[in-house]
């Protein structure tokens, strides 16, 4: 062999004479595992050549996330009890919980909210939510949900990759890696911010962990150019920017064959993938065929709600280019974080969101689209019953609301519950790992059999842990 | 878009990632252009002879000179020679070295180098 001078002296040991050395390298390749080290039946899922393991439900997720901690207690879960405790300290019969704020005997305040019943099913919805109240027969509440992440930063990470400790990777990339793309021109997996940049804990909410760094989410900017410099430059023909790319990859391809890294075959592909969406995505994110009819469905028209319609709006038009997984951050930067002042907070962003989620449900399901999406909103954790500086609610890991719609989920009803004050959940408790769990089954995928070998270690989605829910997919 | 950090606090360790928006503004963002047009300027001063400005380009770029087949791919670019018709396929006439190629051409070679993984990636 050549001695190249890239190689290292591990690389040489292993590589000489494709020896024990060799036979050690394709073992240290992710896919090359022998099945037999795992659990009877586990199907390893083969890079380039994904498949669900059973009918899928949804093809795509998109994912509402109402980043900082949205009040379960003044939207989806009323708690009428409330009042008989209000401004007293929890009492004694509630198990006490560590508050990220540390306010311990701040006295219990009741909603201020309106509640109705809506819909056939009779869903309780306050009055913050008019629109997403229309389609209250769309949305299975979930009332149970935990998780451990109990600040922003741990519980942002825990809703995207399992775990508060930082590395994993994100659901998005796990389904990128199981289920591939359904559109070679489009990214699988998509991200976007109302406050680009600002999200909590930045790029590794949507970062690809141990993977190959191609599962990663792609960010997308709000506003009138989600994607800059789709164009080539001026004057440059196609058949230039071939040229041109084409003399790139070969370079690369040359420069990467002496090194093994998935950040530099990354690199090659995300030309490969840029030059691709410059035929594809410029019609995509192009809002201009959408009907004025259309653009005031998603509240296009309206200053507050113009920002989040965008996204949803946007999201809808990536569904039906089959891309897999959607992320849409509100209230990126923890504006969701009512320490204080809940009402105008919650106020303002419930009315930068509802209209726009409502659009979005209203519209995937008038094209027929609704059946194949899984939607899902919430975000990292609910708040206390509990005040906190008087007139907010600090961070609630123990119990919190989150729904789901679409994926031929029933809808107009609730799965599981909340104790009196809604502090911590009680019936069919659902942590993270139960609910990525669930949204993996929807998708068609085990989430123990979905499995990436890392460094000879078998590593799933949900970290062996958790279960579908078959309340919430029961049809 | 390369995760430049929130300059208000702290960021010990800055985020990396790798997408195809970060490639469409290498490749057809303006900056990158108006550096490769500099350094082709630069080139096509300081060398005239087409295989000299190769050799110059990668000494620039990449702090080394091109093997015999990387010039050979950079010499078919610049007279404007498909990839896959390369020299050892004969076909009459190799690349003519001798041509002399427009500056904008050479910018187009600096920018595919300034593009490369050799020189954005540390070893």
């Amino acid at each position: 062999m050549s001695i190249s001078p890239h190689v290292s002296r591990r690389d040489m040991l292993l590589s000489a004479g494709m020896g024990f050395g060799g036979l050690a390298l394709a073992n240290l390749l992710p896919d090359t595992l022998p099945a037999a080290d795992l659990a009877p039946g586990t199907r390893l899922l083969v890079p380039g050549k994904p498949q669900p393991h059973h009918a899928p439900r949804a093809k795509s997720v998109i994912f509402l996330f109402m980043e900082g901690g949205p009040s379960h207690l003044d939207s989806f879960d009323p708690k009428p009890d409330l009042g008989k405790f209000a401004g007293k300290p929890l009492p004694p019969t509630f198990k006490p919980v560590v508050l990220a704020m540390g306010e311990n005997d701040a006295p219990i305040m009741p909603s201020k909210r309106k509640w109705q019943q809506h819909g056939q099913g009779g869903l309780w919805i306050s009055d913050w939510l008019p629109h997403t109240a229309q389609c209250a027969d769309d949305l299975c509440v979930i009332r149970s949900c935990w998780t451990n992440g109990l600040n922003h930063s741990g519980g942002v990470c825990q809703m995207n990759t399992g775990t508060p400790i930082a590395g994993r990777p994100s659901l998005g990339a796990w389904v990128s890696y199981g289920l591939g793309t359904e559109n070679e021109n489009l990214p699988a997996f998509v991200v976007m911010e109302d406050n680009p940049g600002l999200v909590v804990n930045g790029p590794r909410n949507w970062s690809a962990g141990f993977m190959p760094a191609g599962y990663q989410g792609t960010a997308l900017l709000p506003g009138d150019e989600p994607i800059k410099f789709l164009a080539s430059p001026k004057g440059t023909t196609a058949e230039e920017q071939r040229q041109k790319l084409d003399l790139l990859a070969k370079i690369n391809r040359r420069h990467a064959a002496e090194r093994d890294s998935s950040e530099l075959e990354a690199r090659i592909a995300s030309y490969e993938l840029a030059f691709r969406m410059q035929a594809e995505a410029p019609e995509a994110v192009d809002l201009s065929d959408e009907s004025a009819e259309t653009l005031a469905l998603y509240g296009m028209d309206k200053k507050e709600t113009q920002g989040y319609g965008r996204m949803c709006l946007m999201a809808r038009r990536l569904v039906e280019r089959g891309v897999r997984f959607i992320q849409l951050y509100s209230g990126s930067g923890s504006k969701w974080d009512a320490h204080s002042g809940l009402e105008k907070n919650h106020g303002d962003r419930f009315g930068e969101t509802d209209q726009p989620i409502a659009g979005l449900l209203k519209d995937l399901k008038r094209r027929g689209l609704l059946n194949d999406t899984l939607v899902i909103w919430g975000g990292e954790f609910g708040r206390t019953p509990m005040s906190e500086k008087g007139d907010g609610r600090d961070h609630n890991p123990y119990g919190f609301t989150m729904w789901v719609a679409g994926a031929g989920i029933r809808g107009g009803r609730t799965v599981g519950t909340t104790d009196e004050i809604g502090l911590h959940a009680v019936e069919d408790r659902l942590h993270v790992h139960d609910l990525h769990a669930t949204f993996l089954h929807l998708m068609g995928v085990d989430h123990m059999q979905m499995v990436y070998m890392n460094k000879g270690r078998p590593e799933r989605a949900t970290l062996n842990e958790g279960h579908p829910s078959e309340k919430v997919i029961d049809t | 878009m390369f995760d430049v950090p929130d300059g208000s606090s702290s960021t010990p360790l800055r985020n990396v990632t790798t997408t195809p928006t970060q490639s469409l503004l290498m490749i057809n963002g303006p900056w990158m252009l108006q550096r490769a047009k500099t350094l082709a300027t630069r080139i096509g001063r300081e060398a005239t002879d087409p295989a000299e400005q190769i050799r110059l380009a990668y000494r620039l770029v990449f702090s080394r000179v091109p093997t015999a087949e990387e010039e050979a791919d950079a010499a078919a670019y610049l007279t404007g020679k498909t990839l896959t018709r390369s020299a050892s396929e004969g076909n009459g006439d190799p690349p003519s070295l001798a041509l002399r190629v427009s500056i904008e051409r050479l910018a187009d070679l600096c920018h595919v180098l300034l593009n490369s993984n050799e020189f954005v990636y540390v070893d």
